[in-house]
């Protein structure tokens, strides 16, 4: 078997492991974030988002992206100000009192591991969703430990591999995601009727601001940065791209919660299990070969729950494999695989299931927002990264913040401290 | 060395094809498999927990140009309509199966046909398996049927090889004429659950062995509560869903013997929402084009007093039917299948704030006004 692998064209980990690390680009980790946050979320969206905020949802969902944007700038900050590192790294570094690196260790502890818990816990609800949706609407005789069981192994086969070929399937996969999911969000508006989506801000404030802060947890994957960040590139604009990344999804998903409450109505919504697969059901494109398109749909659908588990999958076992100070992280992967089987299984019923998925959603809120404002202040207070916030660097930001002028060539690489 | 190389590939491609190719083990081939197009429930005379479910299944043997030459021909039936009875709609479907060889598979289902008596009884416990399954499709059509729904599976239309095909398409061409509503399963529910907009399905009668639109049946909340004679029904399709109803036929100078036909086109309507006096106020614009069809009498349409006399008399004709028609929704059905409450709640929260809706449907101001533009004569001048 040997000679096959010499004989293939395509380079094998070895090789890959021989040749100068792989740095991610920053469109590749762009694409990253897009397509984690891309996931199980987009066939309950409609019904989520319409729940609190009416027939501001679609609105609710839009603002949720740019509080999204906010938190990941954040990270983003974060992880260039600590180049080269993950979150185990900058952690670990920042909470070191002196010398002492055991109690660094220690300290970092907490964060870490409440990171490793919301990924595992996340990789299994992901799983068991994807297997829900599958039996109750197309493998109907197909027992539910089958469908998860195959998801797992096949996101467990993508673990075993490099880190380039996750970045890479990511970025191939984004657009067979986005473009079909853009043209669902669309055609669907066939049957959309003006007066679903009206009165627009008829909801009491605060409930809309407790509903947009809500909405901010359909983008949670933004989050993966903290270990992803650590091979992203430095140079060039990455936190327009990083920003990017939640922008796409951002839209997406605005346009299936507008899609989906401009046909269906706010009291219809809340009826439906999977909104946006009936949304699906209720289209009808013309001259289309398909006459069910549910199926086409739930395809695409499957590849964009692929790369969320893959990824939430991927970022488990590095973080782990970082904490334990090992070389490769295959061990861990096979044994995180009954875990999230074993796991994923845990919840009765779908009603369950929900319950489970909103307080991830509260618990990954808490987790992609306070650690990370927490650090990022002990990164300023200890002055760990950069020297001195350097002017021109800092103009930089600016502009990548408002992703505006692109003309100007790449800023100078700054000096970097490292411990 | 180079043996190895070569029985490589062979072997792993021997290896994939044997994951790949075996994914038919639980295969269940089309034949064996028996879809139903068209359900029909029923209600049983004297039984009154019991309903009764039919289901009409195409033969393929049958069916001209599935292969089975000159079995398709003569009076062999192309569909088999099987009923049974039970407490619900899967207990009657289990009772069903009991009776065919084959597992049923209602994936297929085009119509689905309610009796009236059942619709009266009220639909939500009758549709709840249907918003469960997902192989329903939304997209199919609903009928209330006067009398038996059976019958109406029953059908022996000979334009058509498979009688739901017939009823798919007299619904499908009937609703791009305009003259009869494409409620289907999906905007069905919809209106179910929306506040302000009740809904209503196309009525159907079975006579002789033939299917008739009769009309459209009313709904509040999921009971059926009366139906609208084929004018009122055309009214409400021009005011509810801006379709332009059918040609209309009225009498010209009040005199029964002159008659005139115009065809309606073009619907444009403007609604305008109020609050005074404690009541709603709601007052609907309708414009229409028109063309002159048939007229049973002389005149000289040269003169332009001429045509608009005509526009008068139709306007006059389609106010009328309009306001029967609303006085049957507001006083004696008390449903709101214009839609109005749902415009109401859109574009004047605050008045949908300040009303029950289902009582200040009934009392509101509602008043219609027609225009009619006769656009030309055809191809006769006078």
């Amino acid at each position: 078997m040997n000679e096959a692998i010499v004989m293939s064209p395509t380079p094998s980990d070895e090789d890959l492991d021989d040749s100068v690390p792989f740095r991610m680009n920053n469109r590749q980790s762009g694409a990253l974030i897009a397509s984690t946050i891309i996931g199980v979320g987009v066939l309950t969206l409609p019904r989520s988002t319409a729940s609190y905020a009416a027939q501001n949802g679609w609105i609710s969902a839009l603002i949720g992206s740019v509080f999204a944007m906010l938190l990941l700038s954040l990270i983003s900050t974060l992880v260039r100000r600590h180049p080269g590192m993950s979150m185990v790294g900058f952690t670990r570094q920042l909470l070191t009192p002196g010398r002492h690196k055991r109690i660094g260790l220690l300290l970092a502890l907490p964060f870490l591991l409440s990171y490793a818990l919301y990924w595992t816990s996340g990789t299994a609800l992901v799983a068991r969703i994807f297997g829900e949706v599958v039996t109750t609407t197309v493998l109907k005789r197909t027992p539910l430990e089958v469908i998860i069981g195959t998801m797992l192994i096949t996101a467990f086969i993508l673990v075993m591999h490099d880190i380039e070929v996750l970045v890479r399937v990511n970025e191939v996969l984004l657009p067979l995601i986005v473009i079909p999911l853009a043209i669902i969000g669309l055609s669907s508006l066939q049957s959309a009727q003006l007066v679903n989506l009206l009165p627009m801000f008829q909801v009491n404030w605060w409930g809309f601001l407790k509903g947009t802060a809500l909405s901010t947890t359909s983008y949670l994957g933004f989050e993966m940065l903290m270990i992803f960040g650590a091979i992203g590139e430095q140079s060039g604009k990455p936190l327009r791209y990083h920003l990017l990344g939640v922008a796409v999804p951002g839209l997406v998903y605005s346009l299936i919660v507008f899609s989906g409450i401009a046909v269906f109505g706010v009291d219809e919504l809340e009826l439906l299990a999977w909104p946006t697969l009936e949304l699906v059901k209720t289209t009808e494109v013309p001259g289309l070969i398909l006459e069910r398109l549910e199926s086409a749909f739930l395809a695409v659908w499957v590849a964009a729950v692929f790369t969320t588990l893959g990824n939430l999958y991927y970022g488990t076992c590095t973080m782990l494999k970082e904490i334990m100070g090992l070389k490769h992280h295959r061990w861990i992967a096979l044994a995180l695989l009954p875990l999230f089987y074993w796991t994923s299984l845990q919840a009765p019923n779908v009603q369950v299931l929900f319950e489970l998925m909103s307080r991830w959603d509260l618990f990954g809120l808490f987790n992609a927002s306070v650690i990370p404002l927490f650090l990022l202040i002990l990164s300023f207070m200890r002055r760990h990264g950069k020297e001195t916030p350097h002017p021109e660097n800092e103009a930089n930001e600016d502009r990548a913040a408002t992703a505006a002028a692109a003309a100007l060539s790449d800023p100078p690489e700054m000096p970097m401290q490292k411990e | 060395m180079p043996l190895a190389r070569r029985i490589c590939p062979i072997f792993l491609l021997l290896s994939a094809m044997s994951v790949l190719l075996c994914g038919c083990w639980d295969r269940r081939e089309i034949e064996e498999r028996t879809s139903v197009v068209a359900v029909g429930i029923d209600t049983v005379q004297g039984h009154k927990e019991l309903i009764e479910v039919s289901v009409q299944i195409p033969i393929p043997i049958r069916i001209a140009g599935s292969g089975g030459a000159g079995t398709g021909g003569g009076n062999g039936k192309t569909v088999q309509v099987e009923s049974a009875r039970g407490r619900t709609v899967l207990d009657a479907m289990k009772n069903l199966q009991k009776k065919l060889n084959q597992q049923l598979f209602y994936g297929h289902t085009r119509v689905i046909a309610i009796s009236e008596d059942a619709a009266r009884l009220g639909v939500n416990s009758l549709f709840d398996p249907f918003r469960r399954d997902p192989e329903i499709r939304r997209l199919l059509w609903l009928l209330v049927i006067k009398g038996k729904a059976f019958d109406a599976l029953n059908i022996n239309p000979n334009l058509e090889q498979i009688p739901t095909v017939y009823i798919m398409t007299m619904i499908e061409n009937g609703s791009k004429a305009g003259t009869i509503t494409d409620v289907n399963l999906g905007q069905f529910f919809i209106k179910l659950t929306t506040d302000g907009r009740q809904p209503f399905l196309n009525y159907f009668q079975v006579k002789a062995g033939s299917l008739r639109w009769n009309g459209i049946a009313l709904f509040r909340d999921d009971q059926m509560v009366g139906t609208l004679n084929d004018e009122q029904s055309w009214s409400l399709l021009r005011l509810a869903e801006k379709k332009n109803g059918s040609n209309i036929t009225y009498n010209y100078d009040n005199d029964p013997a002159k008659k005139v036909t115009l065809s309606m086109d073009y619907l444009r309507r403007r609604e305008k929402i109020s609050y005074k006096n404690d009541q709603v106020q709601v007052h609907i614009r309708v414009d229409m084009e028109s063309n002159l069809l048939e007229k049973t009498f002389d005149s000289n349409l040269f003169k332009a007093s001429e045509i608009k006399k005509l526009e008068q008399g139709a306007e006059v004709y389609l106010e009328k039917n309009a306001m029967s028609l609303i006085q049957a929704l507001q006083k004696t059905y008390r449903t709101d299948a214009l839609g109005i409450g749902a415009r109401v709640r859109a574009f004047h929260p605050e008045i949908w704030k300040k009303v029950n809706w289902n009582e200040a449907f009934t009392e509101a101001n509602i008043t219609v006004d027609f225009r009619v533009n006769l656009r030309n004569t055809g191809m006769e001048m006078q």
